[in-house]
C-alpha cells in the first residue's frame, strides 16, 4: 500500500475541515483528490505532506506510521500551487535543494538534478533564475525539484491552476507520462474534473470534509453514487423517481427499465445528456419532447428540451428549434443515486 | 516615452508632442529645472554648504580663545591620528575603533533580537497586534535623554537588577550596574531596536509562507529554512534596518556618555567635547569628517554587497 490514511480528522476552530477520512492509495498509482473549493482536499494533502498535523487519525506511508513525524523527515515531496521557487537560487540550485539538505555529496546531487531536469525537458535552463522562466517552465522546475528527491509519494497541490487552458492539457498528458515512466505514487489535488479524468487511475471525490466516493476514474464517472458526486461530475439531468418493479421506475416522463437494483421506494436518478438517444422507431421511444434551444458546440450539439432535460448528440443533426423528438433512454444510462448519510448531515460544524 | 521624445528631438527648433501639448524641448527642460529647483536649493543650503564649511574648518587652526583662525594646517588630522605634543598615542584611534565596534555589535544584537520579535508580532491576531506594536513604539516616541535616565534608575544599586546580580555573585554588592559596557549596550539596543524590528516586521508580514513550507518539505533543518526561505525574503527590511541603526549608532553620544561614564568614550562624545567644553572647532570638524567618511564607506560596502547579491 502506498498510502493509507485512517480516520483523519482536522478542525480549524469551529469549522470542520476533515471528518473521519479513510483513504488507501496503491503503490505506483496516480490518485486524485477531486472536489469543490473548501471540501478539505488540500488540507488532506497537507496532512500527508506533514505541513499540517491531523487532530486525529493515522498516516501510514509504505507500511510505516508517519502521523507524528514532521514534514522534513517524511519521504514525500510536494509540488506547490504557487510553485514556491527559491527566488535567489538558480534552477539547478532549486532542484538540488532537497538533495543538499539531506547531505548528499554535491557532485552526485548536481548529476541527479541534471537528470531530473532532462526528464522534465528543461535541460539548458540550469543557470536561469525563477523570474526568468515562464509559468509552464516554473511549473516543471517545481516538479523536478520534488522528483529529484525520489520521494515515495509525490504530492501535487493544484499544480496546473496557474497555467492557461491550452498548456494545461499538454502538461496533464506529460505529467501522466512521467508518472508512468517513473512508476511512482502521485497524489494530486484538483477541482477540475477533466484534469482528474485525464491523469488519474483512481480518484476520490470529496465534499464537506469527507470522501463522498472513491474508486477508479471510470467507476466514479460512470456510476456516481450520490447526488453530490453526480452534481459535481455534471451529470446534468436529475429526476425524482418511484420504484414500481424490481428494476423498473416511474418518473414524470414515464416508466423506465434499468439494469441495476433500486435500493429505495422513492428517490432520485440521473442521466448524462450524451447517453440520451434519438429513437428511430416509436417502439424504442421512452418519452417525447420538444426542442427549446439548439446549441452548436463544434464537435457535438446540445438540445435543451421543453421538459428541462439536456441532451447531447455526437453528430451534428439537422434538428430545428421547436421540433418534437422521440428520445430513447438506454437501460444502462440511468444512474440510481443512493441517498447517503453524506448529503443529509451538516458536517461543517463541530458539535 | 517623454524622455525618448526629448532625445529624438535634437534640434532646438523641433516641436514635439508632450503630454498633449505642442512644445519645444528646451521649454520642457526649463520647466523641469524650475520644478526641481526648490529641492536643489534645500540640498545646497542645508547639506552641501555645511559639508563644505566642515571640510574647510577641519584644516584651520584653533585660536588661543577657541576661535577659528584661517591658517591652513594638517595639524588636526595629525592629532587625530595620534601625533600629539607628547609623542604618538593610540587614544583617538582607539576611540574610533571602539565606536565602530559598538555600532557593529549594537546592530548585530538588534538583528538577533528583531527576528523573533518580528515573528512574534506577525503571529499576534489582528486585534492585539496594534497593542504590541504600540508597546514597541512608546519608547521610540519618548525623549532619548529621558529614556536613558530611566536605564540609570533601573541599573541603580538599590534597584532589583543590581541586587539580583549581587545575590548571584556577578556584581559587587552595593554598586550600580553603570557605568559599564553592558549598560551602554543595553541602552544602545533599546534605542535602535525599533529601527531594525519594524522594517523586518513589515517584511515578515508579507512573507510568502509557501516558500518556507517548500524548504521544510525539502528536508531543511531550521537554519536552512531561515537561510533560504526567510532571509532572502526579509533582506530588503533587514538592510533598511542596518542602515538606520549602524549610521546613527556610530555618532551616538548621549547613551555612552550617561551609561558608559567618562572613560568609555566614543567618537560622538569626543566630537561633542570639541564643540562644547574644549572649544576646539577645527579638531571637532576633522573628527566629524572622519566619522562621515567611515559611515559613507560602511554604507557603500553594504549597498555594494546588496547589488552583488541581486545579480
Amino acid at each position: 500500500m502506498g498510502l493509507t490514511a485512517y480516520a483523519v480528522c482536522k478542525n480549524y476552530g469551529e469549522t470542520r475541515a476533515l471528518y473521519d477520512v479513510d483513504l488507501a492509495v496503491n503503490k505506483g498509482e496516480f490518485f486524485t483528490l477531486l472536489g469543490p473549493s473548501g471540501c478539505g482536499k488540500t488540507t488532506l494533502l497537507r496532512i500527508v505532506a506533514g505541513l499540517e498535523m491531523a487532530d486525529n487519525g493515522r498516516i501510514v506511508i509504505n507500511g510505516k506510521d508517519f502521523t507524528k513525524i514532521p514534514a522534513n523527515r517524511r519521504p514525500v515531496n510536494t509540488v506547490f500551487q504557487s510553485y514556491a521557487m527559491f527566488p535567489h537560487l538558480t534552477v539547478l540550485e532549486n532542484v538540488c535543494f532537497g538533495l543538499i539538505s539531506r547531505r548528499i555529496p554535491k557532485a552526485q546531487a548536481i548529476e541527479k538534478a541534471r537528470a531530473t531536469l532532462d526528464l522534465v525537458r528543461l535541460a539548458g535552463f540550469e543557470d536561469r533564475k525563477p523570474d526568468q522562466l515562464s509559468g509552464g517552465q516554473r511549473q516543471r522546475v517545481a516538479l523536478a525539484r520534488a522528483l529529484a528527491n525520489e520521494p515515495e509519494i509525490l504530492l501535487l497541490d493544484e499544480p496546473m491552476s496557474a497555467l492557461d487552458a491550452k498548456l494545461r492539457v499538454q502538461v496533464q498528458v506529460e505529467l501522466r507520462q512521467i508518472q508512468q515512466r517513473l512508476d511512482k505514487t502521485f497524489i494530486m489535488v484538483t477541482h477540475d474534473q477533466q484534469e482528474a479524468l485525464t491523469v488519474s487511475d483512481r480518484m476520490a471525490v470529496m465534499g464537506q470534509g469527507q470522501v463522498a466516493q472513491y474508486g477508479s476514474v471510470r467507476e466514479v464517472y460512470d456510476r456516481p453514487r450520490n447526488r453530490f458526486v453526480a452534481d459535481f461530475l455534471q451529470t446534468q439531468n436529475f429526476l425524482d423517481a418511484e420504484r414500481v418493479g424490481p428494476r423498473e421506475i416511474s418518473t414524470r416522463l414515464g416508466r423506465w427499465r434499468l439494469c441495476e437494483d433500486i435500493p429505495w421506494e422513492k428517490g432520485c436518478i440521473t442521466v448524462r445528456p450524451e447517453k440520451l438517444q434519438i429513437a428511430r422507431e416509436a417502439s424504442a421511444c421512452d418519452f417525447r419532447a420538444r426542442v427549446n434551444t439548439v446549441i452548436y458546440r463544434g464537435c457535438y450539439q446540445q438540445f435543451i428540451l421543453d421538459n428541462g432535460l439536456l441532451m447531447e448528440t455526437e453528430t451534428v443533426l439537422p434538428v430545428a428549434q421547436g421540433e418534437e423528438l422521440m428520445v430513447h433512454v438506454p437501460k444502462d444510462a440511468v444512474i440510481v443515486l443512493h441517498e447517503d448519510e453524506f448529503q443529509r448531515m451538516d458536517l461543517r460544524k463541530v458539535k | 516615452m517623454q524622455g525618448e521624445n526629448l532625445e529624438h528631438a535634437k534640434e532646438a527648433s523641433t516641436i514635439i508632442l508632450h503630454n498633449g501639448e505642442m512644445v519645444r524641448p528646451s521649454i520642457i527642460r526649463a520647466r523641469q529645472a524650475t520644478f526641481i529647483s526648490p529641492g536643489i536649493l534645500a540640498i545646497i543650503t542645508l547639506l552641501a554648504l555645511p559639508c563644505i564649511s566642515l571640510f574647510a574648518v577641519a584644516f584651520m587652526t584653533r585660536g588661543q580663545y577657541g576661535e577659528i583662525l584661517f591658517e591652513p594646517t594638517f595639524g588636526n588630522i595629525r592629532r587625530l591620528l595620534g601625533f600629539g605634543y607628547f609623542g604618538w598615542s593610540a587614544d583617538n584611534l582607539l576611540i574610533l575603533w571602539r565606536s565602530v565596534v559598538v555600532a557593529f555589535v549594537t546592530t548585530a544584537l538588534c538583528i538577533v533580537l528583531s527576528y523573533p520579535l518580528a515573528f512574534f508580532l506577525a503571529a499576534r491576531p489582528a486585534k492585539t497586534r496594534l497593542l504590541w506594536l504600540t508597546v514597541l513604539l512608546i519608547p521610540f516616541w519618548t525623549n532619548l535623554v529621558i529614556r536613558t535616565y530611566a536605564w540609570l534608575l533601573v541599573f541603580d544599586s538599590d534597584m532589583p537588577f543590581a541586587r539580583i546580580m549581587a545575590w548571584l555573585g556577578l556584581m559587587e554588592p552595593g554598586t550600580s550596574a553603570y557605568p559599564s559596557q553592558f549598560a551602554v549596550y543595553v541602552g544602545m539596543v533599546s534605542v535602535f531596536l525599533p529601527f531594525v524590528a519594524l522594517p523586518i516586521y513589515t517584511a515578515v508580514e508579507k512573507l510568502d509562507w509557501s516558500i518556507v513550507e517548500a524548504a521544510v518539505d525539502l528536508y531543511s533543518n531550521k537554519w536552512r529554512v531561515f537561510r533560504h526561505a526567510i532571509l532572502p525574503q526579509t533582506l530588503p527590511g533587514l538592510s533598511v534596518g542596518i542602515t538606520l541603526t549602524f549610521v546613527p549608532a556610530m555618532g551616538m553620544f548621549v547613551v555612552p556618555d550617561m551609561l558608559g561614564g567618562a572613560r568609555y568614550m566614543l567618537i560622538g562624545n569626543l566630537i561633542q567635547q570639541q564643540f562644547g567644553t574644549s572649544r576646539d572647532w577645527p579638531f571637532g570638524a576633522a573628527l566629524s569628517l572622519v566619522l562621515m567618511i567611515l559611515t559613507l564607506g560602511a554604507l557603500m560596502a553594504t549597498s555594494g554587497k546588496r547589488k552583488k547579491g541581486r545579480a
